[in-house]
């Protein structure tokens, strides 16, 4: 019941923030350009536009969830929201859980927003989105806003306040998303040849933005591009065992980071 | 006594020639009985295989003949020129025999309206020259093992297991090629379906040979060229094969106006794929949905013009090849449009990309901006193929934007402006408007109310 009243508040206070209409606005104008950019659009399967598009939801949305929602946890201490609701017999997990779907819902109201723009404007026009391509992109951005959401909570646990946050959350995004390949080609060096490819496949599932877009580009029907060497991995993505390990290991990441992110905020919260 | 004999004699041997249609039981008999340049006419029915044609007759059907394998011997053997055979369906269920269903060992022979269904190879024509293969159906009976992995839902550890035995107790089956050509030269092979094979159609050591308007579908390789010079290849359909058409170590070949669709599954799969190919030309190809659209290695020579890549993941891979000329090419909506390495020999001047931020200051209808075809991603998958998973990552595509600034790369230094080629697929998205509409709208309205719940006083 707690944990319903704190995603109520988190939806009005999402919706009174500033910040997200600016992320909402960025978010419709990027979907927007890149859709009228796409003067033949044929969007059907793995395509240019499907590619560009997933690339642009992986450098933008990670960052956009991160911000938003370790900011928002870490107002609640800066402002002494939660020195006050803390006096009420309310658990770290319900608060946390609170929060994280209060976020999830004004995350997904952003992109559903973006989206149905540039769904209607690409009819006006004569060249958007398919249907099907439309509702890929809006699952594809879901299950990344989830992923990111539990990263966040853990951010904003561990910040004092937003400059920490800011500082921590766009390092953790430029070493999941931009580095990430290059450090891991910088670092594989150094390891023998037959390992790379076995430390390669663990090391993705530590990577949300990475297993999602790859599972993503497999339900596309591009698993094949990523050459022999992933032709079994491919496969079993492909099949419904794939779908099921696939939603698992979402759950798993984010039952981590949320435990984590209680672990946290319960051992400061004894600390006060 | 004796004549009891004769009567069961008889009682056997009645049901058996009525089942044939009154047709007489030994069909080589009659082929031997048969003066060279007569007409044989096999009367519908079903009859025992091996058939043997050693002298130039006609063998025709008149209506539904069937022939179907009974010893270790290809169903029908050919050995003599001028030899016409029509109409007649071949079945041959002999499994991993060296030997095709139709075995032609001669010229001039002609070949055409036979239904092959095959367990290994369809036709072979072996040191055989002039001869024509027109309307010839070949489907082969070996199914994939994931094929039956399907058959049998979805057990994932079958997956595994690709090189398991399924086929029958015992041996396991292995595919044939279609159609295939040993050493036989100028043979004219056209409008042929080819379906589930090895390699669709298989030429080696072969000169001057024809190869239109055949289709192949769910095969491995669609057209195989192995060491042959001056082949034609116009107006051929390869859909879902592993690869439309593989050219190696051949010279001055032809393809023209061919259609290589959604060859995509397979992680080695291709449109086109010219290795070590000197001196021929492609053109008018058209290149849909393939996983590599168009791979060329190791070839020089060679003119590619007037092909439309389209909605393949990666249009056109180039790799150590030179003096090649590639122009007026359409690259439309590539994941990756084009990636060369080791090409710099080659000119690439002169091609539609749609993905170029294009400008044309002068006029001419090129662009005085260049496009540019990164080697990075080639170079380092080459080196360590585990790195194909980084295709498009958004981290690589970034490294790979880090590694453009400058350099000299292989460019596109006259891009055209606009699209050479109209191709037929606007149409494609027509259907779903209402959909997409209805869906855009309904988001729209979504993200409206619980703004509105959020924002709304008490």
């Amino acid at each position: 019941m707690h944990m319903y009243h704190i995603a109520r508040r988190e939806l009005k206070m999402g919706f009174r923030n500033p910040w997200s209409y600016s992320f909402m606005a960025l978010f419709t104008l990027f979907t927007l350009a890149l859709m009228v950019i796409q003067s033949r659009s044929y969007l059907e399967g793995y395509t240019y536009t499907t590619g560009t598009m997933l690339t642009l939801v992986l450098y933008l949305l990670p960052l956009m969830t991160i911000l938003l929602s370790s900011f928002s946890l870490t107002a609640e201490k800066e402002e002494g929201s939660w020195q006050l609701l803390s006096t009420y017999s309310l658990t770290t997990t319900s608060f946390l859980l609170g929060k994280y779907f209060g976020q999830a819902l004004v995350l997904i109201v952003i992109i559903c927003f973006g989206y149905g723009l540039s769904g209607l404007v690409g009819i006006i026009i004569g060249a958007g989105f398919t249907f099907s391509t439309l509702l890929f992109l809006l699952s594809f951005s879901i299950c990344i806003i989830l992923m990111f959401l539990g990263i966040a909570m853990l951010i904003g646990a561990m910040s004092k306040n937003r400059w920490q946050a800011l500082t921590l959350g766009v390092s953790i995004w430029f070493f999941l998303i931009l580095a990430w390949p290059t450090l891991l080609i910088s670092v594989l060096s150094f390891v023998p040849y037959t390992w790379i490819k076995p430390v390669l496949q663990v090391v993705t599932l530590f990577n949300p933005a990475e297993f999602v877009r790859l599972f993503s580009v497999v339900w596309l029907g591009g698993g094949s591009i990523f050459g022999p060497e992933y032709y079994k991995w491919v496969n079993w993505f492909d099949s419904p065992f794939g779908a099921v390990g696939f939603v698992t290991l979402c759950f798993i990441w984010i039952s981590l980071t949320m435990l984590a992110a209680i672990f946290v905020w319960e051992r400061k919260r004894s600390h006060d | 006594m004796i004549l009891t004999s004769v009567i069961w004699l008889c009682l056997w041997v009645l049901p058996l020639s009525s089942h044939a249609a009154g047709a007489p039981a030994d069909l080589q008999a009659l082929i031997d009985k048969a003066a060279p340049g007569e007409t044989v006419t096999i009367p519908a029915g079903e009859y025992a295989g091996p058939l043997r044609v050693t002298k130039p007759i006609t063998l025709q059907a008149s209506g539904e003949v069937i022939i179907r394998s009974a010893t270790d011997d290809p169903v029908l053997t050919i050995e003599s020129n001028n030899v016409t055979v029509s109409g007649l369906q071949l079945q041959d269920s002999r499994i991993n025999n060296p030997l095709a269903t139709l075995v032609v060992h001669g010229n001039q022979n002609v070949i055409e309206q036979i239904q092959i269904d095959t367990m290994g190879t369809g036709i072979q024509l072996l040191e055989s020259s002039f001869n024509q293969l027109r309307n010839i159906r070949v489907t082969g009976h070996v199914l994939d093992p994931s094929e039956v992995a399907a058959d049998i839902g979805h057990d994932h550890s079958a997956h595994q297991q690709l090189t398991k035995p399924v086929q029958q107790p015992g041996a396991e089956a292995k595919k044939g090629n279609g159609i295939d050509l040993r050493r036989s030269h100028q043979n004219q092979i056209i409008g042929n379906q080819i379906l589930n094979l090895f390699d669709g159609i298989y030429l080696e050591s072969s000169q001057e040979n024809i190869i239109e308007q055949n289709q192949v579908a769910k095969s491995r390789y669609g057209i195989h060229l192995m060491g042959t010079s001056s082949t034609r290849i116009a107006n051929n359909i390869g859909n879902g094969n592993v690869t439309g058409a593989m050219l190696m170590d051949t010279s001055t070949a032809t393809v023209t106006n061919n259609r290589f669709l959604k060859q995509k599954d397979n992680p080695n799969s291709q449109g086109i794929l010219l290795f070590s190919v000197t001196d021929s030309v492609l053109e008018g190809n058209h290149i849909e949905g393939n996983r590599v659209g168009l791979y060329l290695e190791q070839s020089t020579g060679n003119s590619v013009k007037n092909n439309a890549l389209t909605l393949n993941f990666i249009g056109m891979q180039v790799k150590d090849t030179a003096d090649n000329q590639l122009m007026s090419n359409q690259f439309v909506s590539n994941v990756i449009q084009a990636q060369a390495q080791d090409s710099k020999a080659d000119s690439f001047d002169g091609n539609y990309w749609d993905n170029l931020q294009a400008l044309d200051v002068n006029g001419d209808e090129r662009s005085d901006l260049s496009y540019e075809m990164n080697p990075f991603f080639l170079a380092l998958t080459d080196a360590v193929p585990p790195y194909q998973l980084f295709f498009q990552s958004p981290g690589f595509v970034f490294l790979e934007s880090l590694f453009s600034v400058g350099g000299d790369q292989i460019r596109d230094t006259a891009p055209l402006m606009s699209p050479v080629i109209q191709d037929d697929l606007e149409g494609q998205q027509e259907a779903t408007v209402g959909q997409t509409g209805l869906l855009g709208a309904g988001l729209l309205m979504f993200s409206f109310l619980f703004i509105y719940l959020g924002v709304r006083r008490k």
